[in-house]
């Protein structure tokens, strides 16, 4: 009865079905709290990195559009999130909820990093011109994914091993 | 950091706000805007100043927030059980949603959709936002302060969020 009111199934949610690497990964939960963010990765991946050019051109409430899709997925992969640790039990809640605050406070100072490297031109003028989209910046949704899935999974694997 | 637990509404505007606790907490991310404001100032005046100066001065107040993630680490392990998960879920809250904006203005900004609200139809804002930066260096970024600021009032957002709902 204690999960009753959140929870995918019938049984408490275990962390380590999302971890890539483990054993107990499972597709199902994958896909259950990550589909949002699938699709906002995928879109991000069209737009920002393979058909950039293109989307430039497309007319203002396209992009705008665009850009609402994506961070409203967002916004709904967050909402997932949040179900899917309440379905957890104590120990195991405690673990990701450590990992996630290590996860997003390490790509926000990450990103906060870049920006001001970025600004004083460290980029630019340690590796030369940006290769992709005309800019060292990591402002794309596909970006941050990547930080933060590393960053999940380190803090993850860290954290756990503590707990044991 | 003393005999006592540490309790989350030292920090929070209120009857039990502590300014000595606030400054021991803090003090890093107070002390960084005053070093920001003299390093925006410093790049102003001497524009033709060299690469790795620039750097060094970007990186500064970035130190300094590792140096108060630090001692808010510490505030928090100081706490009690409950005030430390009601904390704890106060900073994701703030974290996330800080993460989130800063991101989506990021990219408004690279897709120059920003570009396209700010500078056709309302003069006024674009002023508002450029005013933002004071050296210049990009339009429109949601710079370090602008940041921590917004990190801050996620917070205390969340704190008053998490705090009902315990009570």
């Amino acid at each position: 009865m204690l999960y009753t009111g959140f929870v995918m199934n019938n049984k408490p949610n275990n962390p380590d079905e999302l971890i890539l690497i483990d054993r107990q990964f499972s597709f199902r939960t994958a896909w259950n709290v990550c589909r949002w963010l699938l699709l906002a990765v995928v879109i991000s991946v069209l737009c920002d990195w393979i058909y950039s050019k293109e989307v430039r051109e497309w007319p203002f409430g396209w992009r705008m559009a665009e850009v609402l899709v994506k961070f409203g997925s967002l916004l709904l992969w967050c909402s997932d999130m949040a179900k899917w640790v309440r379905g957890m039990d104590e120990l195991q809640r405690r673990i990701t909820l450590s990992s996630i605050l290590f996860a997003v406070s390490a790509n926000l100072f990450t990103l906060l990093l870049w920006m001001e490297l970025d600004g004083a031109g460290f980029f630019y003028k340690v590796f030369g011109r940006p290769f992709m989209n005309n800019t060292w910046g990591i402002y794309d949704v596909a970006d941050i994914f990547l930080f933060l899935s590393g960053f999940y999974g380190f803090s993850y694997l860290f954290f756990k091993r503590r707990y044991k | 950091m003393n005999d006592k637990l540490n309790i989350p509404e030292e920090m929070v505007p209120g009857k039990n706000y502590s300014l000595w606790a606030d400054i021991k907490v803090n003090g890093w991310i107070l002390a960084s805007w005053p070093v920001i404001f003299l390093g925006d100032l410093w790049l102003f005046v001497h524009e033709n100043c060299t690469f790795l100066l620039r750097v060094i001065i970007a990186l500064i107040p970035l130190a300094m927030c590792l140096l108060w993630i630090r001692g808010v680490v510490r505030w928090i392990r100081g706490m009690d059980e409950m005030h430390r998960r009601l904390t704890l879920e106060a900073c994701l809250f703030a974290i996330t949603w800080t993460f989130f904006v800063v991101t989506a203005w990021q990219h408004l900004k690279h897709e120059g959709i920003l570009d396209a609200v700010f500078k056709t139809s309302h003069s006024s804002c674009e002023n508002l936002v450029l005013g933002f930066n004071f050296a210049g260096l990009t339009e429109y970024d949601f710079c370090y302060p602008l940041t921590i600021l917004l990190l801050f009032s996620f917070y205390f957002l969340g704190f008053t969020i998490f705090n009902r709902r315990y009570k």
